[in-house]
């Protein structure tokens, strides 16, 4: 009898937090909706009108390079040529991917006289065999390899390049 | 019998032996080896096309690919070498007039502050921007210092040399 008793409250109790929990939930919304209409209803009446093409903005530093299209910059290791040979075999690229114009001027150490400029080197192409101005004596040089880059429009806008440097050894 | 057999294989032997003995003499004497070699890229870096940022800059990519015979203890360097702009500086300028320009900052991979000042005597050239020892894509931020008279609406552009090389990695 006790037993069946406590069984009861218990049930009272549960339906007692539902029928609370139900009432808050409602009355939060109602509240909103009323708070919302009274808003749009005030800005219309004070002259503000929000504009309806503004964006979501975070605030924070954007990655803008996502699908920007880059320079492929080939790279060497140490390069041998031979001592007294003015012709060089070097293969100076311009990867396909690219789509600008490659030019290459090679300088020797700190000499800024270059020893060897390239013509407009188009994607997918590479020279591979050049003279050189004058010959190396034997030893160990750094090699500039200066890339000017030039867009492919009427403009030829120069676009960011590069400095290969690389160890030559002259053998 | 079993002397017939041995004396037959070892003909046989015999004569297999001489025509290829007598073909690699004749080899050796008439064929001329000529191999020129050509230096070939042994990696490529990724730069960007441009300097382009908005008021609150950018990341930026930089990749390093196809990395071939990078030696132990070495790294591909990528620092700043030179701007398209007087002294190297890094600005970017606008054709308006009178001709208005923007200073930049890059933050590096390393987070190290990279800027040209006239007033700390701060150079950008040498500083370096990223670094790889496989292939990989890293990021560098850019980004303007708005002060000084410059204006809104229009294109500021410039353009940076990178510097690329096998170096010693600490």
């Amino acid at each position: 009898m006790q037993n069946h008793r406590n069984k009861k409250t218990a049930l009272w109790i549960v339906l007692a937090i539902i029928i609370v929990a139900v009432i808050a939930v409602s009355s939060i919304a109602i509240w909103n909706f009323v708070i919302s209409g009274g808003n749009e209803e005030n800005q219309e009446s004070q002259g503000i009108v929000l504009d309806d093409s503004a964006e979501d903005w975070d605030g924070n530093t954007k990655d803008l390079s996502e699908g920007q299209a880059g320079i492929k910059i080939p790279g060497y290791g140490d390069i041998s040529v031979p001592a007294g040979e003015s012709v060089w075999n070097i293969t100076l690229a311009n990867p396909e991917d690219n789509a600008c114009y490659f030019r290459y001027t090679i300088t020797i150490d700190d000499d800024e006289m270059p020893i060897y400029e390239s013509d407009l080197i188009e994607p997918g192409k590479a020279v591979r065999e050049f003279e050189v101005s004058e010959p190396l004596d034997p030893g160990d040089y750094e090699i500039h390899l200066n890339i000017s880059t030039y867009s492919m429009d009427d403009t030829m806008t120069p676009m960011n390049g590069a400095v290969v440097k690389a160890d030559l050894h002259v053998i | 019998m079993k002397k017939r057999i041995i004396a037959l294989s070892m003909i046989a032997a015999m004569s297999a032996a001489l025509p290829g003995t007598a073909l690699a003499a004749e080899t050796s004497q008439e064929q001329q080896i000529s191999v020129t070699l050509t230096a070939e890229p042994e990696y490529t870096v990724t730069i960007p096309a441009s300097v382009s940022m908005g008021n609150e800059g950018t990341y930026v990519d930089v990749t390093a690919e196809e990395i071939t015979n990078l030696p132990e203890g070495k790294k591909i360097s990528v620092t700043i070498a030179g701007t398209d702009k007087y002294n190297d500086q890094m600005v970017v300028e606008a054709q308006t007039s009178p001709r208005t320009s923007l200073r930049y900052q890059i933050i590096s991979d390393d987070g190290e502050l990279i800027e040209t000042n006239a007033s700390t005597g701060a150079a950008g050239v040498g500083k370096e921007v990223v670094s790889f020892t496989e292939n990989g894509t890293k990021q560098y931020q850019i980004k303007p210092v708005i002060s000084g008279r410059y204006e809104y609406g229009v294109a500021y552009t410039g353009s940076i040399t990178f510097g690329i090389e096998v170096a010693d990695a600490e």
